[in-house]
Formats: C-alpha cells, structure tokens, sequence
C-alpha cells in the first residue's frame, strides 16, 4: 500500500503515525476475530475429545501364562480366582488343594487342603462364586463351599495381601452319588451358603446353612424339596440365596424360589440345548449358553403374562463351540463364556454386544473369571492358569444403547431410558438413553415456542406497524431489557410462585387464552365504532390504551369466573379432573409453567429481532402500498410482512437456540424427570439441565462423565446448527432483499 | 425523508426570504388568473397563476405544517383533467410535500398538520370521514425511487387489484397484461412475469412501479420525481410514456428537472420556500416569466 507513493513528495505520503495506527488495528481485528474462531473450535474440540473415549471397544492384552511349573504351573486347574489387586490368585488343582499365588514372582504364598479325606471321593466339579468362595462337587455326593477372606496388610510396604480361609461348609447327600446338576452361592456379608443339587430325574433339594451368629459356626442345613419336573443339565442361582434357575434337557428354564417352594415357573428357551446357565450381577439377567454356542439373555418380565416370568431378551453372537463355563462381572453386566474347543467370549449384557472372542491355550477350560475390578480375564484349564489385561471402560456406551430403544432389566418392553446412577443397589444398570433428554428439550422449547412466537412477533408487528412511535420508543427497550433477566430468578419465580398458582387458577388460565384475544377485538370493534371525528383527535397508534384496558378488564373477568368455570367443566377442581377425566397425571411443575417462563426469556429476544425486521422494511414499500389504497392491516400483512420474513424467521431461530440451551429455568420448574409423554401437565428432563444436576456429581473419566459430555456436545451442535442456519437463511434473504 | 427536506428548508428560509425580497419585480406584467388580485409585492401574489379550465384537483388556500414550522404558505391552485401539471422549484420548496397532500400520503407523519382544503372532483379530502383507501385508489402513485414489491412481475401488478377485492385469475391476467403494455413494459417482460420484479432494470422497475398504479384504474397519477434515479434513455422511455398517459389521466408531475417540466408537461408551477410563485402554461412559464424568481431560477441562477 505504501510502495506505491514512495516516489511521490515528503507532503503526499500518509504519515507514519496514521499508517502504524492503521497497522495496530488491523492486528486488533484479526487476533480478536480469529480469538473467537479458535475459542469456539477450542471448546468444540475439547467437548470431542471428552466424549470421544466412548467410541472405544473393549480390546484384551496377550495372555499371559506361568512359566515355572510350582506356580502358575501346567497343571490342570479345576478353578481360579484372583484378588482385587491381581496381585494374588486361588487356584484348585485336581487333589483339592488350594493354593494362593503371588502373581507377579509366580510362588506359593500358602495352600490348603479343602477336601481333606479323599479316598472314593473324586472332585468331580469345582466353580468359583464371587470372589469370595469356591464350591467344589464331589463323587460320594458332598458338597463343599470353601470361602476365604483377602487380608490385606497395609503397615507392610508393599501391601501384603493374605488370604484367611474360612472352616469349609459340608453338604452332604442322601444318594451319596455324584449330582447330575448342582450349584452353590454364597453370601459374603453374612456367610450363608445355599447349595442346590440334583439327581438323574430331575428331583431338585436346596440346602440352605446360615452362619450362627454368636458360635460363628455352621448351622446344621434347612433342607427344601422340589419334585420333579424333568432332568436339569445346569443350576444357577441368585445371590440372595431364594432364587433358583434350573435348565433342563429339553430346554426349559424352570425358576423356584426357596422361600415359596412348589411348583417352578417354566419358560421355553428355544435353544436346541442348553449347555450352561448363569446369572449376571444382580441376579435378574440370567445367561443361557447352548450347546451350539448360542448365548441368550433372559429375565423376568410382565411381557407376557400377568407375573413376573422369564422372558427372552436378546440374543449374543454365537460362541465357536458348545458352552461350558461362565463368569460375570462383579461391576456391571460384562460377562465372559468360555466353550469346549478352549475360547473365551467377552460379552456386555444392556448392549448385546460380543466384544471378541480369545484364545487362552489352556487345554480345556474349566474356569473363567473376570476379575473383581473388571479390569482382566482369568482362565484356569487343563494346561494352566492364563491371565489377560482387559481394557473397556465404557462397556454401557455404544450407539444403539445411547439412541436406540434398549430393553432394561425389570422392564415389560424395549424403551428409551436415563438413569445414570441408581444409588448404591448391586447390580444397578445404567441406563444412558440419550433420547429422552433429546425429547424434553423438544418438548421445552417446542411448548415455550409455541407461546413465546406468536407473542413476539405479533407484539413486533404491532409495536413496529401500528403503535405511535413514541410508545414505540418506550416499549421496545423495556422488552429489550426483560432480556437481561437472569434466568435463575425467572425459574424461581415459576418454580415457587407461578407453578402453585397455575394449580389453584388453571381454568382461568384456560380462559385467558379465549377471553383476553376476544376483549382485545371487542375493544378494537367498539374503537371503531367511535365517531371519526372524536377518533380523529388522538394520533393514529394511541389506541393501544384501549386494547389495555380491555386486556385488564379481561383478566379480571377470568379471574372472576375462575371457580364458577372451573366447576362447571372440570368438576371443581382442574388436577384432579386431569388425573381422573384424561387419564394422565398433572404435576405442579409442569411444561405450561415452563413454557410460560421460558417465555420470559425467549420473547425478548424474538421480539427485538423482529421488531428489527418490521422496521428495516424500507418506508417506500409500506407508501406504494398504501398509494394503491391498501388499508394497513393489508400493507402489513402483504408487504412488510413478507418482506419482513427472513428477519422473522432468524429471530425465531435465535429464540430457539436460546431455548434449547436454556437450563436454569427447566431444571427449577420441572421435575426434571427423564419421561418421555406429550402431555403438557407434566415434566421432563433436558440435556441442559441434566448436565447442570448430574455434571457436578459424576466421577472424572466415568462412563456416565464422558456421555455427560456428548450431551453437551449435542447440544452445542445444535444451537451452532440452528444459529448457523438463522444466519445462512438471513444472509440469503438479505443479498435477495439488497436491491430494496 | 420528508422530515429532512423539511429541516433543510428551515435553515434556508431565512436567509433566502432576506435575499429575494428587494428584488422582486415591480410590474405584474401578465395576469393570466380570475381569483383576487393582491399587490404583488406579496409572495403569493395570484397575478402569476394561472386558472386552467377543466380542473380535476382544486387546491385552496393550503397550508402546511410540520409541528410548528410550516412548510407550504397557502397554495391555491386548480389541477386541469387530462393534463400534465409539472411542480418545479428548489430542494424543499414544499413541492414533493405538496403532491402528497393530494393523496394524503403526509398522514403517515406524525405531527403534520393542514389548513385550507384539497377538493376532488368536488368534494374534500381532508374529511375525517373520507375513505382514504378509496381516494388512494382513484389518485395513484409513482415514487422517486421505484419500489417495486419483492415479489414476481405479475404479482407486483395483481397486488392493487386484488387488495380491491378482485381474485379472480383471468381477471388478473387481463389486468397485467392490460396495465404492462400501457406502460410499454409488456414486450419486455411477458416471458418473465413469474420472476423477481427486483431483477428488473431499473428504467424497467420504474415502469412497472407505473403499470402497477395504472392497474388500479386511478383518475390522476402523482409523479414524484420519477426519472430523478434514472439514465437519459430511460427517462426518455417514461417521459414518451407520461404523453401517452395523459390520454386518460391526470398526471401530477415534480420533477428537479427543469428541461423535462418543459418537455412534457402542459402546465408549470413554480415553488419557492413553501410557496407557489408562479403557475402557467409551460411554454409562457419557460419563455415569458412573470415573477423574478422564477426567471432566476429557469435561468440556472439558483436552485
């Protein structure tokens, strides 16, 4: 720029100053401008990269196996466990000894003999309960439920973790044969063991052994009987110590309770054979893994029946070969398979999902396990012990459970759900549907757009065309300033004072919506009906104070006719004849009082938008019209606000983006409950104010913090997309409009 | 807009009443009115207007105020039917201002008062009681700067008719077509009737603005400086049109140009700071000059 007037006189050029100056500014503008860029992609990319981990499939580390024969060994193992840490692991060999590895130095820490006098009494079968028992079934019929306690050792550095094994628990049977089915589970808190066994025909006793509280000793068993429906292949049980599962040979499931006895509740599974049945944490989703490698979820549901009664839920990808041994996560709904021809599957229960299938190499598997923190899979088989790093961190996360209709434990059907914490219960399944929290923010901005649009832009329309510019000058700062309420107060005010109001005065409401347009025409009507000549004296636009008292005169007839009205059509008592007449609840905080005050909010900035977008319609136009002899309202309705329109429509979009985003008011003035119900009496939930109540309590790095994430990441994306598309339709329709 | 030529004229006023006075002419040469005579040393001295026959608008002793500064100083002149009238005269002499009286096109100012009386064709427009949509109907419009709707060809034309009440399609059809060759705009745009009037040029857009005051059938046309926006071709094309109009109208015509007055119109006003100085014939108003200003000003001295 300056090159070109090098040549010309000392006078000519522009001083330095002014160029530096110029220079200086253009700087400003550029580094602000491209401040605000990096800030917006800053946050768009920070919410990515929080919520991106969700996307992570679970994956498993190489197995790794013992090398020294004392340890880890190559010996077969009936059955093993390791310790929160995996530091230590149980394993039971073939003779009934248990030995406790230290697994990093691969030695023997300690071992004992469980099953203490062996003679004729081969082990037949071993399973691992928790991570606190082991169950091993013998050849004369007994049963043993071994537990054991981790100690650990904190004034050693590094912790010493020991393992204390409790005086094993001896059930015996009257056969003195082998069970053909059996289970054992055991109670850590109490130390209750139930154990369930069954013969060549199906008849099934359960033997319950209660801890005595003052000896510490083993009570002798309650023995429970049921008779025989047909013979089981596999036996699972609740961990409350009342619920049994039984699979039989021709697929069924039968379920008893202890405590009620008779007859089992029968359920056809489908699968050709069932090979191996077991509950994941919580005891209601039960696992059923056939003999050509299917893997079917059930639990019990009002699906199809009046009571509860195991139904089908979904179905896994299959297993390579027959299944024949299970072990669920002690953290959520994780659980692994392992089948005959020596794979492990990793399967997630809410999702359906089958992560992938592993190969340990350690002959035939007799046990697998994950370990208590869900952090590693262990297997013990006839060639060993294995273990593997399991890393899945966000095993509740995938697409379909985050926006598809997911069938939830304890549910009839398949629904969209959020609950992300459910207290301390075990065995809680989150549920992480994103689809209601999507919904109630529809339903918040599309109940307060449905008030706060007509009122914006019909009071734009009469502020700008009609009303005498002085008022004019008055009234639209005021809007404008109804705006800068901060919208904590707005939804305090809903919450405690306009929801119980709306309660007690709904029918008046009801005929505020009728009665006030209707005074306003009356009143219209009977100005018109004044005499010119006395009209004529008040400036055009001066009329608005005839439409407020109308307004007020309107009010104050609802009002007046609100108890008569309200038992003339509802009975007295407006609730009540929601809940009874329609048939739908009616809570106090409901989407009429939001849309209400969502109104507050959102009018404000919709009416001066449009306000704008009247009032930028160039005056030529409005004097053509009026030049051919159009009447106002004909002026208005043909010309300005046609004309008007893009304005209009960004000012509505703007509006809905401020809706979207709105979060104080709908998270003071709603129930903030995750349903999913067009009824205008009662509540929901929004992404924003979901974010705002459970942001704060969730766990850095959590499943439920990462979706906490892409929910404001949604929403983020949705008001850019909304505001963009305001713009991009306003930009457009302006360079349409520019020759005006 | 209006309010600014009415601020500017303000200023000027003084200043330029000072000036003018001592030279006004002493001799009322030519008297070509039969209202009063006044001594014409006073401004609105009527021995330089004239009463043309036939009139269509009369206007009497109309005066003007914008809240409390006045704008036109009691106008009295007759409009002749079928002619065209030109209103000449400086930037805010009160000439646009004058030619919305007639449709009340002021109304929409607020704070505009009037005294003294417009008839139409007899009776007063200034009666609350009038139907001001109907006198808007009978006494159309064309703007300074054209503005033509956002909307397609055919419905910037429909628009007069149909907020009449006529919606009747074939009707419409007549009338477009009807009013765009009377503005000498058919052949051009019949092949585009759907499109935007906005991508029109803007001699075209002009035109239209005229088609579309024609297709409400008025009786006199206001011309607001129409050409004021356009190139020498294009204002050829509506002065050409202006003759042919007058045919059937009335047409009230400002312009700032004084060779286009002198072109077309039949009849010349001269305004001066809110007052009309001299009304004639067009050739005596051009050749033969009563008043002093008006010599000075058709002369090119100031204005």
């Amino acid at each position: 720029m300056n090159t070109g007037f090098v040549s010309s006189p000392q006078g000519a050029r522009t001083s330095a100053r002014r160029l530096r100056a110029d220079k200086i500014a253009r700087w400003v503008v550029v580094a602000g401008g491209l401040g605000i860029i990096a800030s917006i992609l800053g946050i768009l990319a920070f919410l990515l990269i929080e919520a991106s981990p969700l996307l992570i499939d679970a994956s498993l580390s190489p197995w790794k196996r013992g090398t020294n024969t004392s340890s880890f060994g190559t010996k077969p193992v009936l059955a093993v466990v390791v310790d929160e840490t995996k530091t230590r692991a149980i394993h039971l060999d073939m003779d009934g000894v248990a030995r406790v590895l230290k697994v990093a130095e691969e030695e023997v820490q300690a071992e004992k003999r469980i099953v203490t006098d062996a003679e004729g009494a081969a082990i037949v079968e071993a399973r691992v309960i928790g991570s606190r028992a082991m169950a091993i079934a013998l050849a004369d019929g007994r049963i043993v439920v071994q537990s054991f306690a981790w100690n650990e050792d904190t004034s050693r550095i590094p912790t010493e973790i020991t393992v204390e094994f409790a005086e094993p628990v001896v059930f015996t049977s009257t056969s003195k044969k082998a069970p053909a089915a059996w289970c054992a589970a055991f109670d850590p808190t109490t130390g209750s063991s139930l154990v369930v066994s069954t013969d060549a025909t199906g008849a099934v006793t359960a033997d319950v052994v209660k801890i005595n509280e003052f000896t510490g000793e083993a009570d002798e068993p309650d023995r429970v009987s049921f008779d025989a429906v047909a013979p089981l292949t596999d036996i699972a049980l609740g961990r409350d110590l009342d619920t049994i599962v039984g699979a039989t040979k021709d697929s069924r499931l039968l379920h008893w309770s202890v405590e009620r006895g008779g007859a089992p509740d029968i359920t056809e599974t489908g699968v050709r054979e069932i090979a191996h049945i077991g509950f994941l944490l919580g005891d209601q989703s039960l696992i059923v893994g056939g003999a050509g490698g299917e893997v079917v979820q059930f639990f019990p549901t009002r699906a199809s029946s009046e009571q509860l009664r195991l139904t089908k839920i979904r179905s896994f990808e299959s297993m390579p070969a027959r299944i024949r041994t299970f072990g669920a996560s002690h953290r959520n709904k994780a659980f692994v398979l392992a089948d005959e021809a020596g794979n492990v599957g990793y399967f997630y229960g809410t999702t359906g999902v089958r992560s992938f299938v592993a190969t340990p190499d350690v002959g035939e598997i007799a046990s697998v396990g994950i370990t208590p923190k869900g952090d590693g899979i262990v297997v013990g088989g006839s060639k060993g012990v294995a273990m593997a790093k399991l890393d899945d961190p966000h095993p509740e996360a995938s697409f379909d459970a985050l926006f598809s209709k997911v069938w939830y434990e304890g549910y009839d059907e398949p629904s969209y759900e959020w609950e992300s914490s459910g207290g301390a219960a075990s065995g809680f399944e989150p549920k992480f549907s994103l689809i209601p929290l999507i919904f109630g923010t529809l339903k918040a901005t599309i109940f307060s757009m449905i008030l706060a649009i007509p009122l914006a832009v019909l009071g734009a329309m009469f502020v700008s065309q009609f009303m005498h510019p002085r008022l004019r000058g008055l009234i639209k700062p005021a809007i404008e300033i109804m705006a800068a309420m901060p919208s904590v107060i707005l939804g305090f005010v809903a919450a405690l004072w306009l929801a119980p109001l709306l309660e007690v005065g709904f029918a008046a409401f009801l005929l505020m919506l009728v009665v006030l347009p209707l005074s306003v025409i009356a009143a219209g009507a009977l100005w018109m009906k004044v005499p010119a000549r006395i009209r004529g004296r008040y400036a055009m636009g001066s009329e608005i104070f005839v439409f407020v008292i109308a307004i007020a005169v309107g009010i104050g007839i609802c009002i007046l006719l609100d108890d008569p009205f309200e038992s003339l059509l509802f009975g007295g008592d407006f609730p009540t004849w929601v809940r009874e007449t329609l048939g739908i609840p009616y809570e106090q905080k409901n989407s009429v009082v939001i849309a209400i005050a969502m109104s507050f909010a959102v009018v404000p900035i919709i009416f001066s938008i449009s306000e704008d977008a009247f009032s930028n319609v160039p005056r030529n136009l409005v004097a053509g019209s009026l030049a051919l002899g159009a009447n106002r309202w004909q002026t208005v309705t043909r010309v300005v606000l046609p004309t008007a329109s893009p304005g209009i429509f960004s000012a509505t979009m703007v509006g809905f983006g401020r809706a979207i985003g709105e979060t104080m008011i709908v998270l003071m003035a709603t129930g903030n409950t995750a349903i999913m119900e067009w009824n205008p009496f009662n509540g929901f939930r929004t992404l924003s104010a979901n974010i705002a109540t459970e942001g704060p309590e969730t766990p850095v790095g959590s499943t439920h913090y990462r979706i906490l994430f892409l929910t404001a990441l949604l929403l983020f994306v949705l008001t850019f997309l909304i505001n963009t598309l305001a713009e991009v339709v306003r930009i457009r329709l302006r360079k349409r409009y520019a020759s005006l | 807009m209006l309010s600014d030529n009415h601020e500017s004229e303000g200023v000027e006023a003084k200043s330029q009443t000072e000036r003018t006075e001592p030279n006004m002419p002493d001799e009322s040469l030519y008297q070509a009115g039969r209202g009063d005579r006044k001594p014409r040393q006073q401004p609105r001295s009527p021995s330089a207007i004239c009463v043309p026959p036939d009139p269509i608008v009369s206007i009497r002793k109309l005066s003007l105020f914008y809240g409390a500064k006045q704008a036109l100083f009691d106008i009295s002149m007759e409009i002749p039917k079928r002619k065209i009238t030109a209103l000449i005269g400086p930037s805010g002499c009160g000439k646009s201002t004058l030619l919305r009286c007639v449709n009340r096109l002021n109304d929409l100012i607020d704070g505009v008062r009037i005294d003294g009386q417009i008839q139409f064709e007899g009776t007063s427009i200034n009666e609350p009681t009038l139907d001001i949509n109907m006198l808007r109907k009978r006494i159309g419009m064309v703007f300074q700067k054209s503005n033509p709707f956002p909307k397609s060809i055919r419905e910037n034309i429909a628009f007069g008719p149909r907020i009449h009440g006529i919606n009747d399609k074939a009707t419409l059809d007549e009338i477009v077509e009807k009013s765009l060759r009377r503005a000498a705009l058919w052949d051009e745009v019949k092949d585009r009737l759907g499109e935007s009037a906005l991508g029109m040029s803007g001699g075209q857009q002009q035109r239209l603005c005229i088609a579309r005051a024609i297709a409400v059938e008025p009786e006199v046309i206001l011309f607001d400086e129409p050409c004021s926006a356009l190139d020498p071709v294009a204002t050829s094309k509506i002065e050409d049109l202006m003759e042919e109009l007058k045919q059937d109208y009335t047409l009230l015509v400002v312009t700032h140009n004084m060779q286009q007055a002198s072109r077309v119109s039949d009849y010349t006003a001269f305004f001066y700071l809110g007052k009309l100085i001299e009304y004639a014939q067009t050739e005596d108003l051009f050749t033969r000059p009563k008043m002093k200003q008006t010599e000075d000003y058709i002369s090119g001295r100031f204005g």
